[in-house]
């Protein structure tokens, strides 16, 4: 039984599978590789994934969610057509689709998986993560980072060279960068620095608050359909300015067509803030590993957002090189991850493939100091950018008299203060009270953080040798074994739509998002056209079906791709085209 | 059992030796079968490169970067620097005042080769390198409080009321965010299209620009809030009008054009209003005379 590796994506996700001696990618029922991560529920209460469920983000906004893995290890919660849904259970719908898409294709039940996340998601999203992949009925046997799975990929089949290269991970929601030295069959992670809340969707929102100020509307004047529908069209004037100088975009707002161009130049001053939070973690990534631009050799670029000119030529003033993209970023990772289901399986190719990862955040323990009104400070004990696996182990004193008890505070971050850092958990270890007021204990407090980045504490108090273990899992969203597999059982009462009607499914959330998109006659035509195409829908006649998929295609495309003025000629010249034909 | 013993090589300062050494072993105790013996083979393979590292500082004629900022360490960066072309991230931070005749040229040259369109681009992106360092790190929390901040303001219902917004400002711990060079920029930028609030939050951002925080040091010019309150009273009868004219706030450049356009052209209707005024006066007298 295979092992495949997963991509779960902020916009897109990917499941790939490793096959004799390459990884190959899997298809989605529509033929995609890209299945976009946006879930959303329809009136009949079930549940859509992927493209469909993406068009609906229009003309559903309040039924349909997209964007959860910015969430993922927090207690916020979506509402979808009055159910309630974390971002763990959202994911594992998606997971769930990939799954099925793999047995579909590999022919046999899939059970277990490689997940990746993005280097700098700290335990808890960690964790989520694998509830997640739990959740849709995965046995998740690791989890990777982004981009060191992608460096994997690329270190692949050249494994003669000595290099040192960055990954620069720009995706929809998320900023990885990581430094890579790879040698031999070693691929090691060296330093690890990143923005969770940094991505390309940013770029899209700015573009949005740009048309609004440029047109002198405001954000409060939105419905939700409009704004969805306005960042749509940022996005598609982002993705035009990576091929031509100029674009244009159009939305409709309050009943009224306004319309912007933007230039590169125009992108760049959009954009500038967050090319400016950009600089941060990419110095901090050098500076922890100990390296210069010139040490290294090569620059990968993996996620959607890295494809955008803009960021690649900031990339190549920065570093003076030119960045590589041989693999199509959006599918690097996804390689990489399938490689890692191969190694896992101990398949022979990659066997000897060596992929050692680090853990991105400090871990540490809280202290009182010398001063006690003073807040108290964090004491590191697994130093950031430190290989996995890693065992590290620190001596610590009571700091009362007669102190009968110590409690070990868990922390995960760099701030010098306790309070600033995550606190993963909490540990209480009795210890002998001392007989004099000048007696002090001592504790042995022993870190353990495996290769998937759980973490294992032992303390021992040095007199009696006495241990304390403790394994820490979230406090907060912390599932037991029974309630995961409750929760399982709930969400699978919640019908997913059956796949083999999912093309006419996708081409009917369309329409509905065309007919809202657009006003006045070029709407009615829309209608026209969804109607009749709902009509062959219900002749169950297989060939007429066919047929009218894709005549509305077509005719939705000359809406969708057409300037708008024109629409309604193109339209009646096709229309006038078909009845010349039947003639 | 000593680093090189688990390696199994001799003693070496030759990274590249122990490298290999390290991924010969690493076949043997792959992390995925022996996590146990591979974090004792990580632990020798970092301890043996780190002795590589250090032993190699006194015998090498080279000085490493361990050795702190030495003069001969300096002539010799400064030689590789020269060699390699241009590194401009790199000469910026290098205090070379020492040989300025040399460095002059240097740079130049490869300037010469650009086009008027890539210094420009270049020229945008040294900003953007340098705004990035100065905020170091506020940019990302700025980010997330103005995000916080949309958030609240799309909620119709709670974006009126005062407190909500009370809430951010006084909350301790975003006081240094507040007072930020980031924060302004993002702050002004985000009331211009979010502008629905009632009189009452107006007057509250109002009277906190100036005497909780202030734009002034960074040369920020203070953000028209008295135009918006007053606003609010037109805009009551109204809603969902969208405002008509939003000079004042978007482009200050525009209505200094604007004005020193109605400067040029009082200026020209006096000296035609004089020179009309002399033509006439000359015409009675000449009346008078004549």
């Amino acid at each position: 039984m295979a092992i495949v590796g997963i991509d779960l994506g902020t916009t897109n996700s990917l499941v790939s599978v490793w096959q004799g001696d390459s990884c190959t990618l899997i298809p989605n029922n529509l033929g995609e590789y890209l299945t976009p991560s946006v879930v959303g529920v329809d009136e009949n209460g079930e549940i859509l994934v992927g493209r469909t469920a993406k068009e609906r983000l229009i003309s559903h906004p309040g039924r349909t969610a997209a964007s959860f893995k910015r969430f993922m290890g927090t207690e916020e919660e979506f509402s979808l057509g009055g159910r309630r849904f974390s971002a763990s259970d959202l994911s594992s719908f998606v997971l769930k689709q990939l799954k099925e898409d793999a047995e579909a294709f590999l022919k046999e039940p899939v059970e277990e998986a490689v997940i990746s996340v993005p280097a700098y998601f700290n335990d808890f999203q960690r964790n989520a993560t694998k509830i997640a992949g739990e959740l849709a009925g995965f046995k998740v046997e690791r989890i990777v980072n982004e981009p060191s799975a992608a460096a994997l990929a690329y270190r692949f089949g050249k494994m003669e060279e000595d290099q040192t290269f960055l990954v620069f991970d720009f995706g929809g929601g998320t900023l990885d960068i990581s430094i890579v030295d790879a040698f031999d069959n070693v691929v090691e992670i060296t330093a690890v620095a990143g923005d969770n809340h940094l991505g390309g969707d940013d770029i899209n929102k700015a573009i949005a608050e740009k048309f609004l100020s440029v047109r002198g509307l405001d954000f409060g004047m939105l419905t939700k359909e409009e704004w969805a529908a306005l960042l749509k069209s940022a996005e598609k004037l982002k993705m035009e300015l990576s091929n031509s100088p100029q674009a244009e975009m159009e939305a409709v707002i309050s009943g009224r067509l306004y319309g912007m161009q933007m230039d590169s130049r125009g992108l760049l001053e959009v954009s500038t803030r967050i090319m400016e939070s950009i600089g941060t973690p990419l110095s901090r990534a050098l500076v922890d590993g100990g390296y210069d631009w010139k040490d290294i050799d090569d620059i990968i670029l993996v996620g959607g957002s890295s494809k955008m000119p803009l960021v690649q030529n900031y990339l190549q003033f920065l570093s003076g090189k030119r960045p590589l993209s041989k693999i199509d970023p959006d599918v690097a990772v996804a390689v990489g991850v399938g490689m890692y289901a191969g190694i896992k399986e101990r398949m022979a190719v990659v066997k000897d493939m060596m992929l050692t990862d680090i853990c991105p955040f400090t871990l540490g323990i809280e202290v009182s100091q010398e001063d006690r009104e003073a807040p108290s400070v964090m004491s590191p004990i697994i130093e950031r950018n430190s290989v996995l696996p890693v065992s590290r182990a620190a001596r610590y004193f009571t700091a009362n008299p007669f102190q009968q008890f110590c409690t070990v505070v868990i922390l995960q971050g760099e701030h010098r203060i306790a309070k600033q850092n995550l606190c993963l958990g909490r540990l209480e270890v009795p210890v002998p009270v001392g007989k004099t007021e000048q007696d002090r204990e001592a504790i042995d407090v022993r870190y353990t953080y495996d290769m998937n980045g759980i973490l294992e504490i032992d303390v021992t108090v040095v007199s009696t040798q006495e241990t304390t273990s403790k394994v820490i899992v979230n406090p907060s969203i912390r599932l037991t074994e029974e309630e995961i597999q409750k929760r399982r059982e709930e969400l699978q009462k919640l019908k997913i739509h059956p796949r083999d009607q999912e093309k006419n499914r996708l081409l009917l959330a369309r329409g509905d998002r065309v007919f809202e998109e657009n006003t006045g006659d070029v709407r009615k035509y829309a209608g026209r056209f969804m109607g009749e195409f709902t009509a062959a829908l219900n002749t169950q006649d297989a060939r007429k079906i066919e047929k009218a998929y894709t005549r509305t295609s077509e005719l939705l495309d000359i809406i969708e791709n057409s300037p708008k003025r024109s629409v309604i000629v193109r339209l009646d010249k096709y229309l006038y085209d078909e009845w010349r034909k039947e003639q | 059992m000593n680093c090189y013993e688990v390696l199994n090589i001799e003693p070496t300062n030759d990274i590249k030796a122990i490298k290999k050494a390290y991924a010969r072993r690493s076949r043997e105790f792959h992390p995925e079968e022996h996590p146990e013996e591979f974090k004792v083979l990580h632990d020798a393979y970092e301890e043996a490169v780190l002795r590589a590292k250090w032993s190699s500082i006194p015998f090498s004629g080279k000085v490493s970067h361990y050795m702190g900022d030495t003069v001969p360490m300096f002539a010799e960066e400064e030689n590789t620097a020269d060699g390699s072309g241009e590194e401009p991230s790199d000469a910026q931070e290098e205090p070379h005042t020492e040989m300025p005749e040399i460095k002059v040229p240097e740079i130049k040259a490869p300037d010469m080769m650009k086009s008027g369109e890539e210094q420009m681009w270049d020229a945008r992106f040294e900003q953007i390198a340098s705004a990035g360092n100065q905020n170091q790190g506020m940019t990302e929390q700025v980010r997330k409080v103005i995000g916080k901040m949309h958030e609240l303001y799309m909620d119709e219902t709670e974006r009126g009321k005062l407190y909500h917004w009370k809430d951010f400002f006084d909350d301790p711990q975003l006081a240094e965010v507040f007072g930020s060079r980031a924060f302004f920029t993002e702050w002004y930028r985000f009331l211009q299209t979010h502008s629905l609030f009632t009189m009452q939050v107006w007057q509250y951002f109002a009277s906190l620009d100036g005497s909780r925080f202030s734009g002034e040091p960074y040369g920020i010019r203070r953000f028209p809030y008295q135009f918006y309150i007053e606003r609010m009273g037109t805009l009551r009868q109204e809603k969902a009008e969208p405002p008509e004219k939003k000079e004042p706030v978007q482009d200050p450049e525009k209505t200094k054009g604007i004005s020193a356009a109605i400067k040029i052209a009082l200026f020209a209707a006096v000296l035609a209003g004089s020179a009309l005024s002399s033509l006439l006066l000359g015409i009675f007298v000449g009346e008078v005379l004549g």
